[in-house]
Parts: structure tokens; C-alpha cells; sequence
């Protein structure tokens, strides 16, 4: 099911009416109940998926529990991890590999093809197996205590608004929240209604407006000059971060309705003034999940400069793969690996060069942005050819930009990403203007009927899935 | 009684947007009742509301780029119009058929047709016809409601009706007032390098069930020039397209027996030697350059003269 969709303007009210009027004791079963309906509505069988991983974990991480050697409790937690990142891989990067493994084969003459799978990707795959992948871990180093109730720590792995597609969430910030008992508050609702229609309107108004541009740019980049391929670069720049920030948005505004609260994912990424506060910034649950079970159990920064390097490439390369094993997503995660690489280097041979003045901070913020934008291409190309030839043409191919569907659309998209940066830079600014989070209630409301109907009003309904869905 | 106000904030939220919606509706009926709407309405307003001329050409994106009027009216001595409208197929075409109709009867309507005009699975872009919702027009209501399914609870909401057109009425004042120039034909440039022929010419063409609600749509336009004395004339212009089966496509047959039975001319140009010679005449696989549309227009009228005795040009 998707946020976008009138399937879930049906299922929303109707399980924050349940959820509010059911006794407190069925409260959990009920959105474990629903969680499940959300993601099977989809494609059913694949919900057997999500139990597997939820209910190997939970095995895992009781019997991490139980055992007092330590040589017992690694062994449980190796077994439970390959169990799930083996799922991971079949369906996610299995058939990358067996192509590449048949290339190489054929390279060697030798006669022998493994066989493609073609399998459907499971929707939120990547997101719920490190959610639970890092509970288990975090059982095994004794950060937190394993939760006793199988339903609990179910509706902790499948929790119906981050499911598909984040914000990652830790256990020690959800599964305490499963506990609580609910109390309704107006206030709190009504906050949960307004960080979701900001959602939307990032979502429908900028990212789905934008959307049509940047697919027919970027799938015929053969017969688009070099100034509509900057465009669309610049447009799918806005896009994927409306896209991703607006989905985690309304998935924080649902739990908010029901009383939950998550990670805030983004906080204002394209405002950073160095690539190392972008990725604080940018899907902060998986910078996190990346920074405490890749980049520290490989060392950290605590070892020699050389290996503190090498760690930080690696993390970046990983992470550019778990977004799916193709060369361009590769080359993505490298391209910022080496960004960051050249971070560590500047500040320490270069310590005093840094922004001081405001001037300063804008060419910062200017110049991180552009590099951040340049990485997209490769995120965004169907092919590593096709991304260097985009590359080339931007440089190189000067022209009359293309319209896509018409000025007012390009002219409207432009509206609406003003309106988003000015509201990034108040908050960045800490500016005291507020207007749907305006303390006096009236102005709140008429600022969010406004904008509901601003959404109403230029939202292209016709868009599709979120971006990282496919992720 | 704050609180009361804090416990109902919900129930003023979805009241202020309604009420933000009619105002916003009392405010485009307003405006509409003295402009036409801009960007592509212009043309479907043109249609609708005023068009006179003898010769209406109905289709879609390639219609617009093949049929020169001026040169149609220089030929034949009768006024024409290209209504061509992107990305459209035959419920959108049975819409504006039914429009021209009850205000007037053109001597000919030329349907403009592609392939798989009767075999496409959805209506098209129908969407388009949002603003003209709940207006009266039965067909354009059925065809909404029909596309939009559950939907179609939204398009009592006349800021979803008008769902960017709002923008293009703001910009249409600030950038220079927006006509329809050339009547109704946009040319196409010469592109840097000609398109490459897609050949499916070996290919079989296989057998395909023409969707029944397109196939109605088509034997209503059919019927409704009839009824109003108006020659229905149905062609396709041409493709830098080889199409399966050796160039005799089971759609156009398909299309070729359904004009026959219902004596209706059809003229077929979407393998045209000819063009299939010549890229340098289109701007993409499917649509003409101007360079393309001059020469496809003067044979249209050849075509066309060649059949007067049945369709009584001079």
C-alpha cells in the first residue's frame, strides 16, 4: 500500500479510529494485525518474509540471552545474520552476481551459465532486515535486553509506517514505545497531521512534478543536450531528497497520529556546509546504522590514518551497494567515499581553512550541494555509459533546454522548491516564523488548509511509488 | 471553550478546505465565464465553444504536427482547423465530436487515427477534461467517472478539477498573452540527426480484441456525423515505422473493415513509401517535421481530390 494512494486515505482513519477506541491489551495485536494487511496488500506471500526475519532474530537474540560464553552467543548471532542477509542477497543481488560471475565465465571460454532468478524485489527488503539485524546485535554486545514477547518484537520489525521504506529504527527508541500505553492527544494528533501534509506536499508537489522531467531526460540522454541533462540533474537532485524526506516525513506524521514517535531522517541535508554534515543530514537512520555496525567494528577512526581511510571507503562502498548491486550505485558510494576521504585529509593538513564568515558559509553550503549533486548523475543514470556520457554532454553540449511538459510545470516545480528551501533555511536560521506550527491555533489551522489545498491545487496525482521502494 | 475549539480542530481543518475549495471554484467560474481557460484548453475551448469552420481535423500529437490548415484552405477553398490534442484517443475524440455537433455541422470532420487507437487497454488522457466535470457534459463526465474509478469521488473537488491549471491562469498573465496561432497546427522542427526506422516489417501481426469501449466510441462519432449530415473522413498519417505483417497491420485492417462496413473513407498513409524513404521529413518515429507536414498535407489533398466523387470536393 502506498501513502499516496486512496487505499490508504481508507486505511489510515480507519486504523487511527481502532487503534484509539480498542482496550489497551489488543492495542498491539491490532497494529501488528494492521502492519501485516499494509505490506501484504501488496504482494502477499512476501509477508512470510518479514515474519522469517522477524522470528529468527527474535529466536537469536533470546538465545544470545541464555548463553553466558561468548564464543556461543557470536556463533547464534553469525547464524542469524547469514539467515537474513542471505535473504537479502537472493533477492536483491543475486541475479547482479550471476551476471557478472557469467561474464567473467565467458571471458575464461569456459561453457557454464548460472542461472538468473528474476525474483520481484520484496518492497522495504533492505529496510526492515537491517532494523532487525542490528537488534540482534545489539542484544549480543548487551546494549538492551531481548524482548520477551514474540508479538511485540514482531510489530517492532513490521511497524506498517516506516516498514517500506524507513526511518531505520533502533530498538531502544521503538520497542519501549510498544510498551507505553496510549493515551490520545489532540495536540499530538493534529502535530502527526501536519508533518504528514508537509510530506505530501514534498512528495506530490515537488518530487512527482518533477518526476516526468527527469525520466525523459534521463532515459533518453542521448537526444538531450548538455543544458536540459544539468536541468534534470538539478531537478532529480530535488526530487530523490522530496521523494525520500517526504515519505519519512508522513511515515513520522502516521506514528505521531498513533502516538509513536521515530527518527527525524533528514534534517536539512542540502543546507550542509561540508559532504561530512550532509551525510549527518542525509537519511541520518542508515548513516547511523552504517556508522555503529560497519564503520566502528572495522576500526573507526581509532587506528592509523591509512586504515581510518580505507574504513571510511568501505562503508561508503557498502552503502552505495545497499541500494542494489549495480555498478552505478557503486560507483556512487565511492565517488562519496573519496569526498569524505578528501574531508579528513583537508582538516588535517589544511585545519585553518574553514567557513567563518556568513559569505563563507553560503559558498560552502553552494559548493557542497553542487558536489552532492554531480554524485546523483551516477545514482540516477540506468547505466555507468550512460552516466559518463551525461557527464560529458553537460560539459560539453550547450542548447536549448527542453520543456518537458510545458514552462508552467517547470515554472510551478520551481515554486515549490522555493517555497521547501525557504522553509529549510528558517529552520536552519532558527527564524521565528512559524505558521501550520504556529503556537496561536487559528493561524495553524488556516495555515494548513492552505497548504492542503496548495497541495490539492498542484500535486500531480499521477505519480508512482516512492524512489526507495526499489531500494 | 478553548478547549472545545482545540477538540474540533480537526473537523475546522477539512471545514476551512472545503470552504477554500468553493472559493476557489465561485473564483475560476467567474474567470471562465470571460476567458478561455489557457495552455491546451485553449484549443479543447476553441472546439467546444466557438469553432465554425467547414473542415475540423480531430486526433493526437501526431495530428498536430501533420495537417497544414492554411495550405487545406488554399487547396480547397473551405475554412479549416487542426484540433489536434496530445496524448488524446477516441473517448476524448467522441467528447469533442459530440461538442461541435450540437452547436454546428461542419461539412467534413477528418478523424485522425493511430494503430491502436481501438485496441489501447486504458481511455487515454482524459484527465485533461477535468475542468469540464459536473458541467452538463454527459460524455465527459462518464468517461472520468469511467477512468478515475473510486477516484472520482475527488473530481467533486474544484481545486482537484483544476489542479495546475490554477498556475497556468497566474502565468498566463505574466508571460504574452497565449493564442492559437497557424489554426491549431504546431510545427515540429528538423531534429540535429533524423530518427532511425523502427522495422517490424517481418515481424507477424498478430491477432488483438479491439477494446469494446474504444470501438463504441468510434461507431458513435460515426454515427453522430451521420445523423448531422457531416462526411466523416478517417486517416492515418505517416509513420517512419515498418509495421508488423509486412506493412498490412491486423489493427489498421481491423480499423480498414470497420470504415468499410460503415462507409466511411479511410485513408492510410502510415506506410507511405514514400515517407518510409525519407527521415529527413520527421521529427521523431511517429511525428513530422514542417518540412514533412508541407509535403504530407499537399498529398493529403490529392488523396483527398482523388475521392471526390464520393466525398464532393472541388
Amino acid at each position: 500500500m502506498l501513502f499516496n494512494s486512496l487505499h490508504f486515505l481508507g486505511f489510515f482513519p480507519a486504523v487511527c479510529i481502532l487503534f484509539r477506541i480498542l482496550p489497551q491489551r489488543y492495542r498491539n495485536l491490532f497494529l501488528l494485525t494492521a502492519s501485516y494487511y499494509f505490506y501484504m496488500s501488496w504482494k502477499p506471500v512476501y509477508g512470510l518474509l518479514i515474519l522469517f526475519s522477524s522470528f529468527v532474530t527474535w529466536i537469536a537474540s533470546i538465545y544470545i540471552d541464555k548463553q553466558s560464553e561468548r564464543k556461543a552467543k557470536k556463533k547464534i548471532l553469525v547464524i542469524s545474520l547469514i539467515a537474513n542477509f542471505a535473504v537479502l542477497f537472493v533477492f536483491k543481488d543475486a541475479d547482479f552476481f550471476s551476471t557478472l560471475i557469467n561474464q567473467i565465465l565467458g571471458f575464461a571460454s569456459i561453457r557454464m551459465q548460472l542461472p538468473s532468478m528474476e525474483l520481484l524485489l520484496p518492497i522495504g527488503i533492505s529496510f526492515y532486515t537491517l532494523q532487525v539485524t542490528a537488534y540482534v546485535i545489539d542484544v549480543y554486545r548487551g546494549e538492551i535486553q531481548p524482548e520477551r514477547s514474540f508479538l511485540r518484537y514482531a510489530l517492532f520489525a513490521a511497524f506498517f509506517p516506516q516498514l517500506v521504506a524507513g526511518p531505520i529504527e533502533r530498538a531502544k527508541n521503538l520497542l519501549p514505545q510498544f510498551h507505553r500505553e496510549y493515551r490520545y492527544d489532540g495536540k499530538v494528533f493534529f502535530d502527526g497531521i501536519k508533518i504528514m501534509a508537509w510530506g505530501y506536499f514534498m512528495k506530490l508537489c515537488i518530487a512527482d512534478r518533477l518526476a516526468p522531467y527527469v525520466d525523459a531526460v534521463f532515459n533518453n540522454y542521448q537526444i538531450h543536450n548538455g543544458a536540459s541533462l544539468l536541468l534534470g540533474t538539478f531537478f532529480f537532485t530535488f526530487q530523490i531528497f522530496c521523494d525520500f524526506a517526504g515519505y519519512s516525513l508522513i511515515a513520522l506524521g502516521t506514528a505521531k497520529c498513533l502516538g509513536f514517535d521515530l527518527t527525524l531522517n533528514f534534517k536539512r541535508p542540502y543546507l550542509s556546509p561540508d559532504i561530512k554534515t550532509f551525510w549527518r543530514r542525509w537519511h541520518c537512520s542508515l548513516s547511523s546504522w552504517f556508522a555503529d555496525y560497519v564503520y566502528i567494528p572495522l576500526g573507526g577512526n581509532r587506528c592509523t590514518l591509512y586504515r581510518h581511510l580505507f574504513n571510511l571507503f568501505i562503508t561508503f562502498v557498502i552503502s552505495g551497494l545497499w541500494h542494489g548491486a549495480n555498478w552505478t550505485f557503486l560507483i556512487w558510494g565511492a565517488y562519496h567515499g573519496l569526498l569524505i576521504i578528501f574531508y579528513v585529509l583537508k582538516n588535517r593538513l589544511l585545519p585553518e581553512i574553514k567557513a567563518h564568515s556568513p559569505f563563507q558559509t553560503i559558498i560552502s553550503v553552494f559548493f557542497t550541494l553542487i558536489i552532492v549533486m554531480f554524485g546523483w548523475i551516477f545514482f540516477r543514470a540506468n547505466d555507468v555509459e550512460g552516466a559518463f556520457s551525461i557527464v560529458k554532454k553537460i560539459f560539453t553540449e550547450p542548447g536549448m533546454l527542453y520543456r518537458g511538459n510545458g514552462i508552467p510545470d517547470i515554472i510551478l516545480a520551481l515554486f515549490c522548491i522555493g517555497l521547501l528551501m525557504f522553509k529549510e533555511i528558517k529552520d536552519e536560521m532558527a527564524w521565528n516564523i512559524h505558521l501550520i506550527h504556529n503556537k496561536n491555533e487559528v493561524i495553524s489551522v488556516i495555515s494548513l488548509s492552505l497548504l492542503i489545498s496548495f497541495i490539492i491545487l498542484s500535486a500531480n496525482f499521477s505519480g508512482g511509488a516512492f524512489i526507495y521502494f526499489q531500494f | 471553550m478553548k478547549n472545545n475549539w482545540l477538540k474540533y480542530r480537526l473537523f475546522f481543518l477539512l471545514a476551512a478546505v472545503a470552504l477554500i475549495d468553493s472559493c476557489f471554484g465561485i473564483l475560476v467560474d467567474f474567470y471562465t465565464a470571460k476567458h478561455p481557460l489557457p495552455g491546451d484548453y485553449l484549443k479543447i475551448e476553441y472546439l467546444m465553444k466557438s469553432s465554425d469552420e467547414d473542415m475540423l481535423i480531430i486526433g493526437s500529437s501526431v495530428t498536430i504536427n501533420a495537417y497544414i490548415p492554411q495550405i487545406m484552405e488554399d487547396s480547397l477553398g473551405l475554412t479549416c482547423f487542426n484540433g489536434g490534442c496530445n496524448s488524446q484517443t477516441l473517448p476524448f475524440y467522441q467528447c469533442m465530436v459530440e461538442r461541435i455537433l450540437s452547436r454546428y455541422s461542419p461539412s467534413y470532420i477528418v478523424l485522425s487515427m493511430r494503430k491502436d487507437d481501438l485496441f489501447d487497454g486504458s481511455l487515454g488522457f482524459i484527465n485533461l477534461l477535468k475542468p469540464y466535470y459536473g458541467k452538463g457534459y454527459a460524455s465527459i463526465d462518464y468517461f472520468l467517472d469511467k477512468q478515475n474509478g473510486r477516484k472520482s469521488i475527488f473530481l467533486h473537488s474544484n481545486l482537484y478539477r483544476y489542479n495546475t491549471i490554477g498556475c497556468r491562469i497566474l502565468l498566463h498573465y505574466l508571460q504574452s498573452a497565449e493564442k492559437i496561432s497557424r489554426k491549431g497546427f504546431e510545427p515540429h522542427a528538423v531534429p540535429k540527426y533524423p530518427p532511425t526506422l523502427i522495422n517490424h516489417y517481418e515481424y507477424a501481426s498478430a491477432y488483438r480484441p479491439t477494446n469494446p469501449e474504444l470501438e463504441a466510441c468510434f461507431l458513435k462519432i460515426v454515427d453522430l456525423c451521420r445523423q448531422s449530415g457531416v462526411r466523416l473522413i478517417v486517416t492515418s498519417p505517416p509513420l517512419y515505422i515498418k509495421l508488423p505483417g509486412q506493412g498490412n497491420s491486423y489493427e489498421f485492417s481491423v480499423l480498414e473493415n470497420l470504415c468499410k462496413a460503415h462507409d466511411v473513407p479511410f485513408i492510410n498513409d502510415s506506410q507511405s513509401a514514400f515517407f518510409l524513404s525519407r527521415p529527413d521529413l520527421f521529427h521523431d518515429n511517429s511525428h513530422l517535421n514542417y518540412r514533412g507536414s508541407e509535403i504530407y498535407t499537399n498529398r493529403f489533398i490529392n488523396e483527398l481530390r482523388e475521392k471526390r466523387a464520393e466525398l464532393s470536393f472541388k
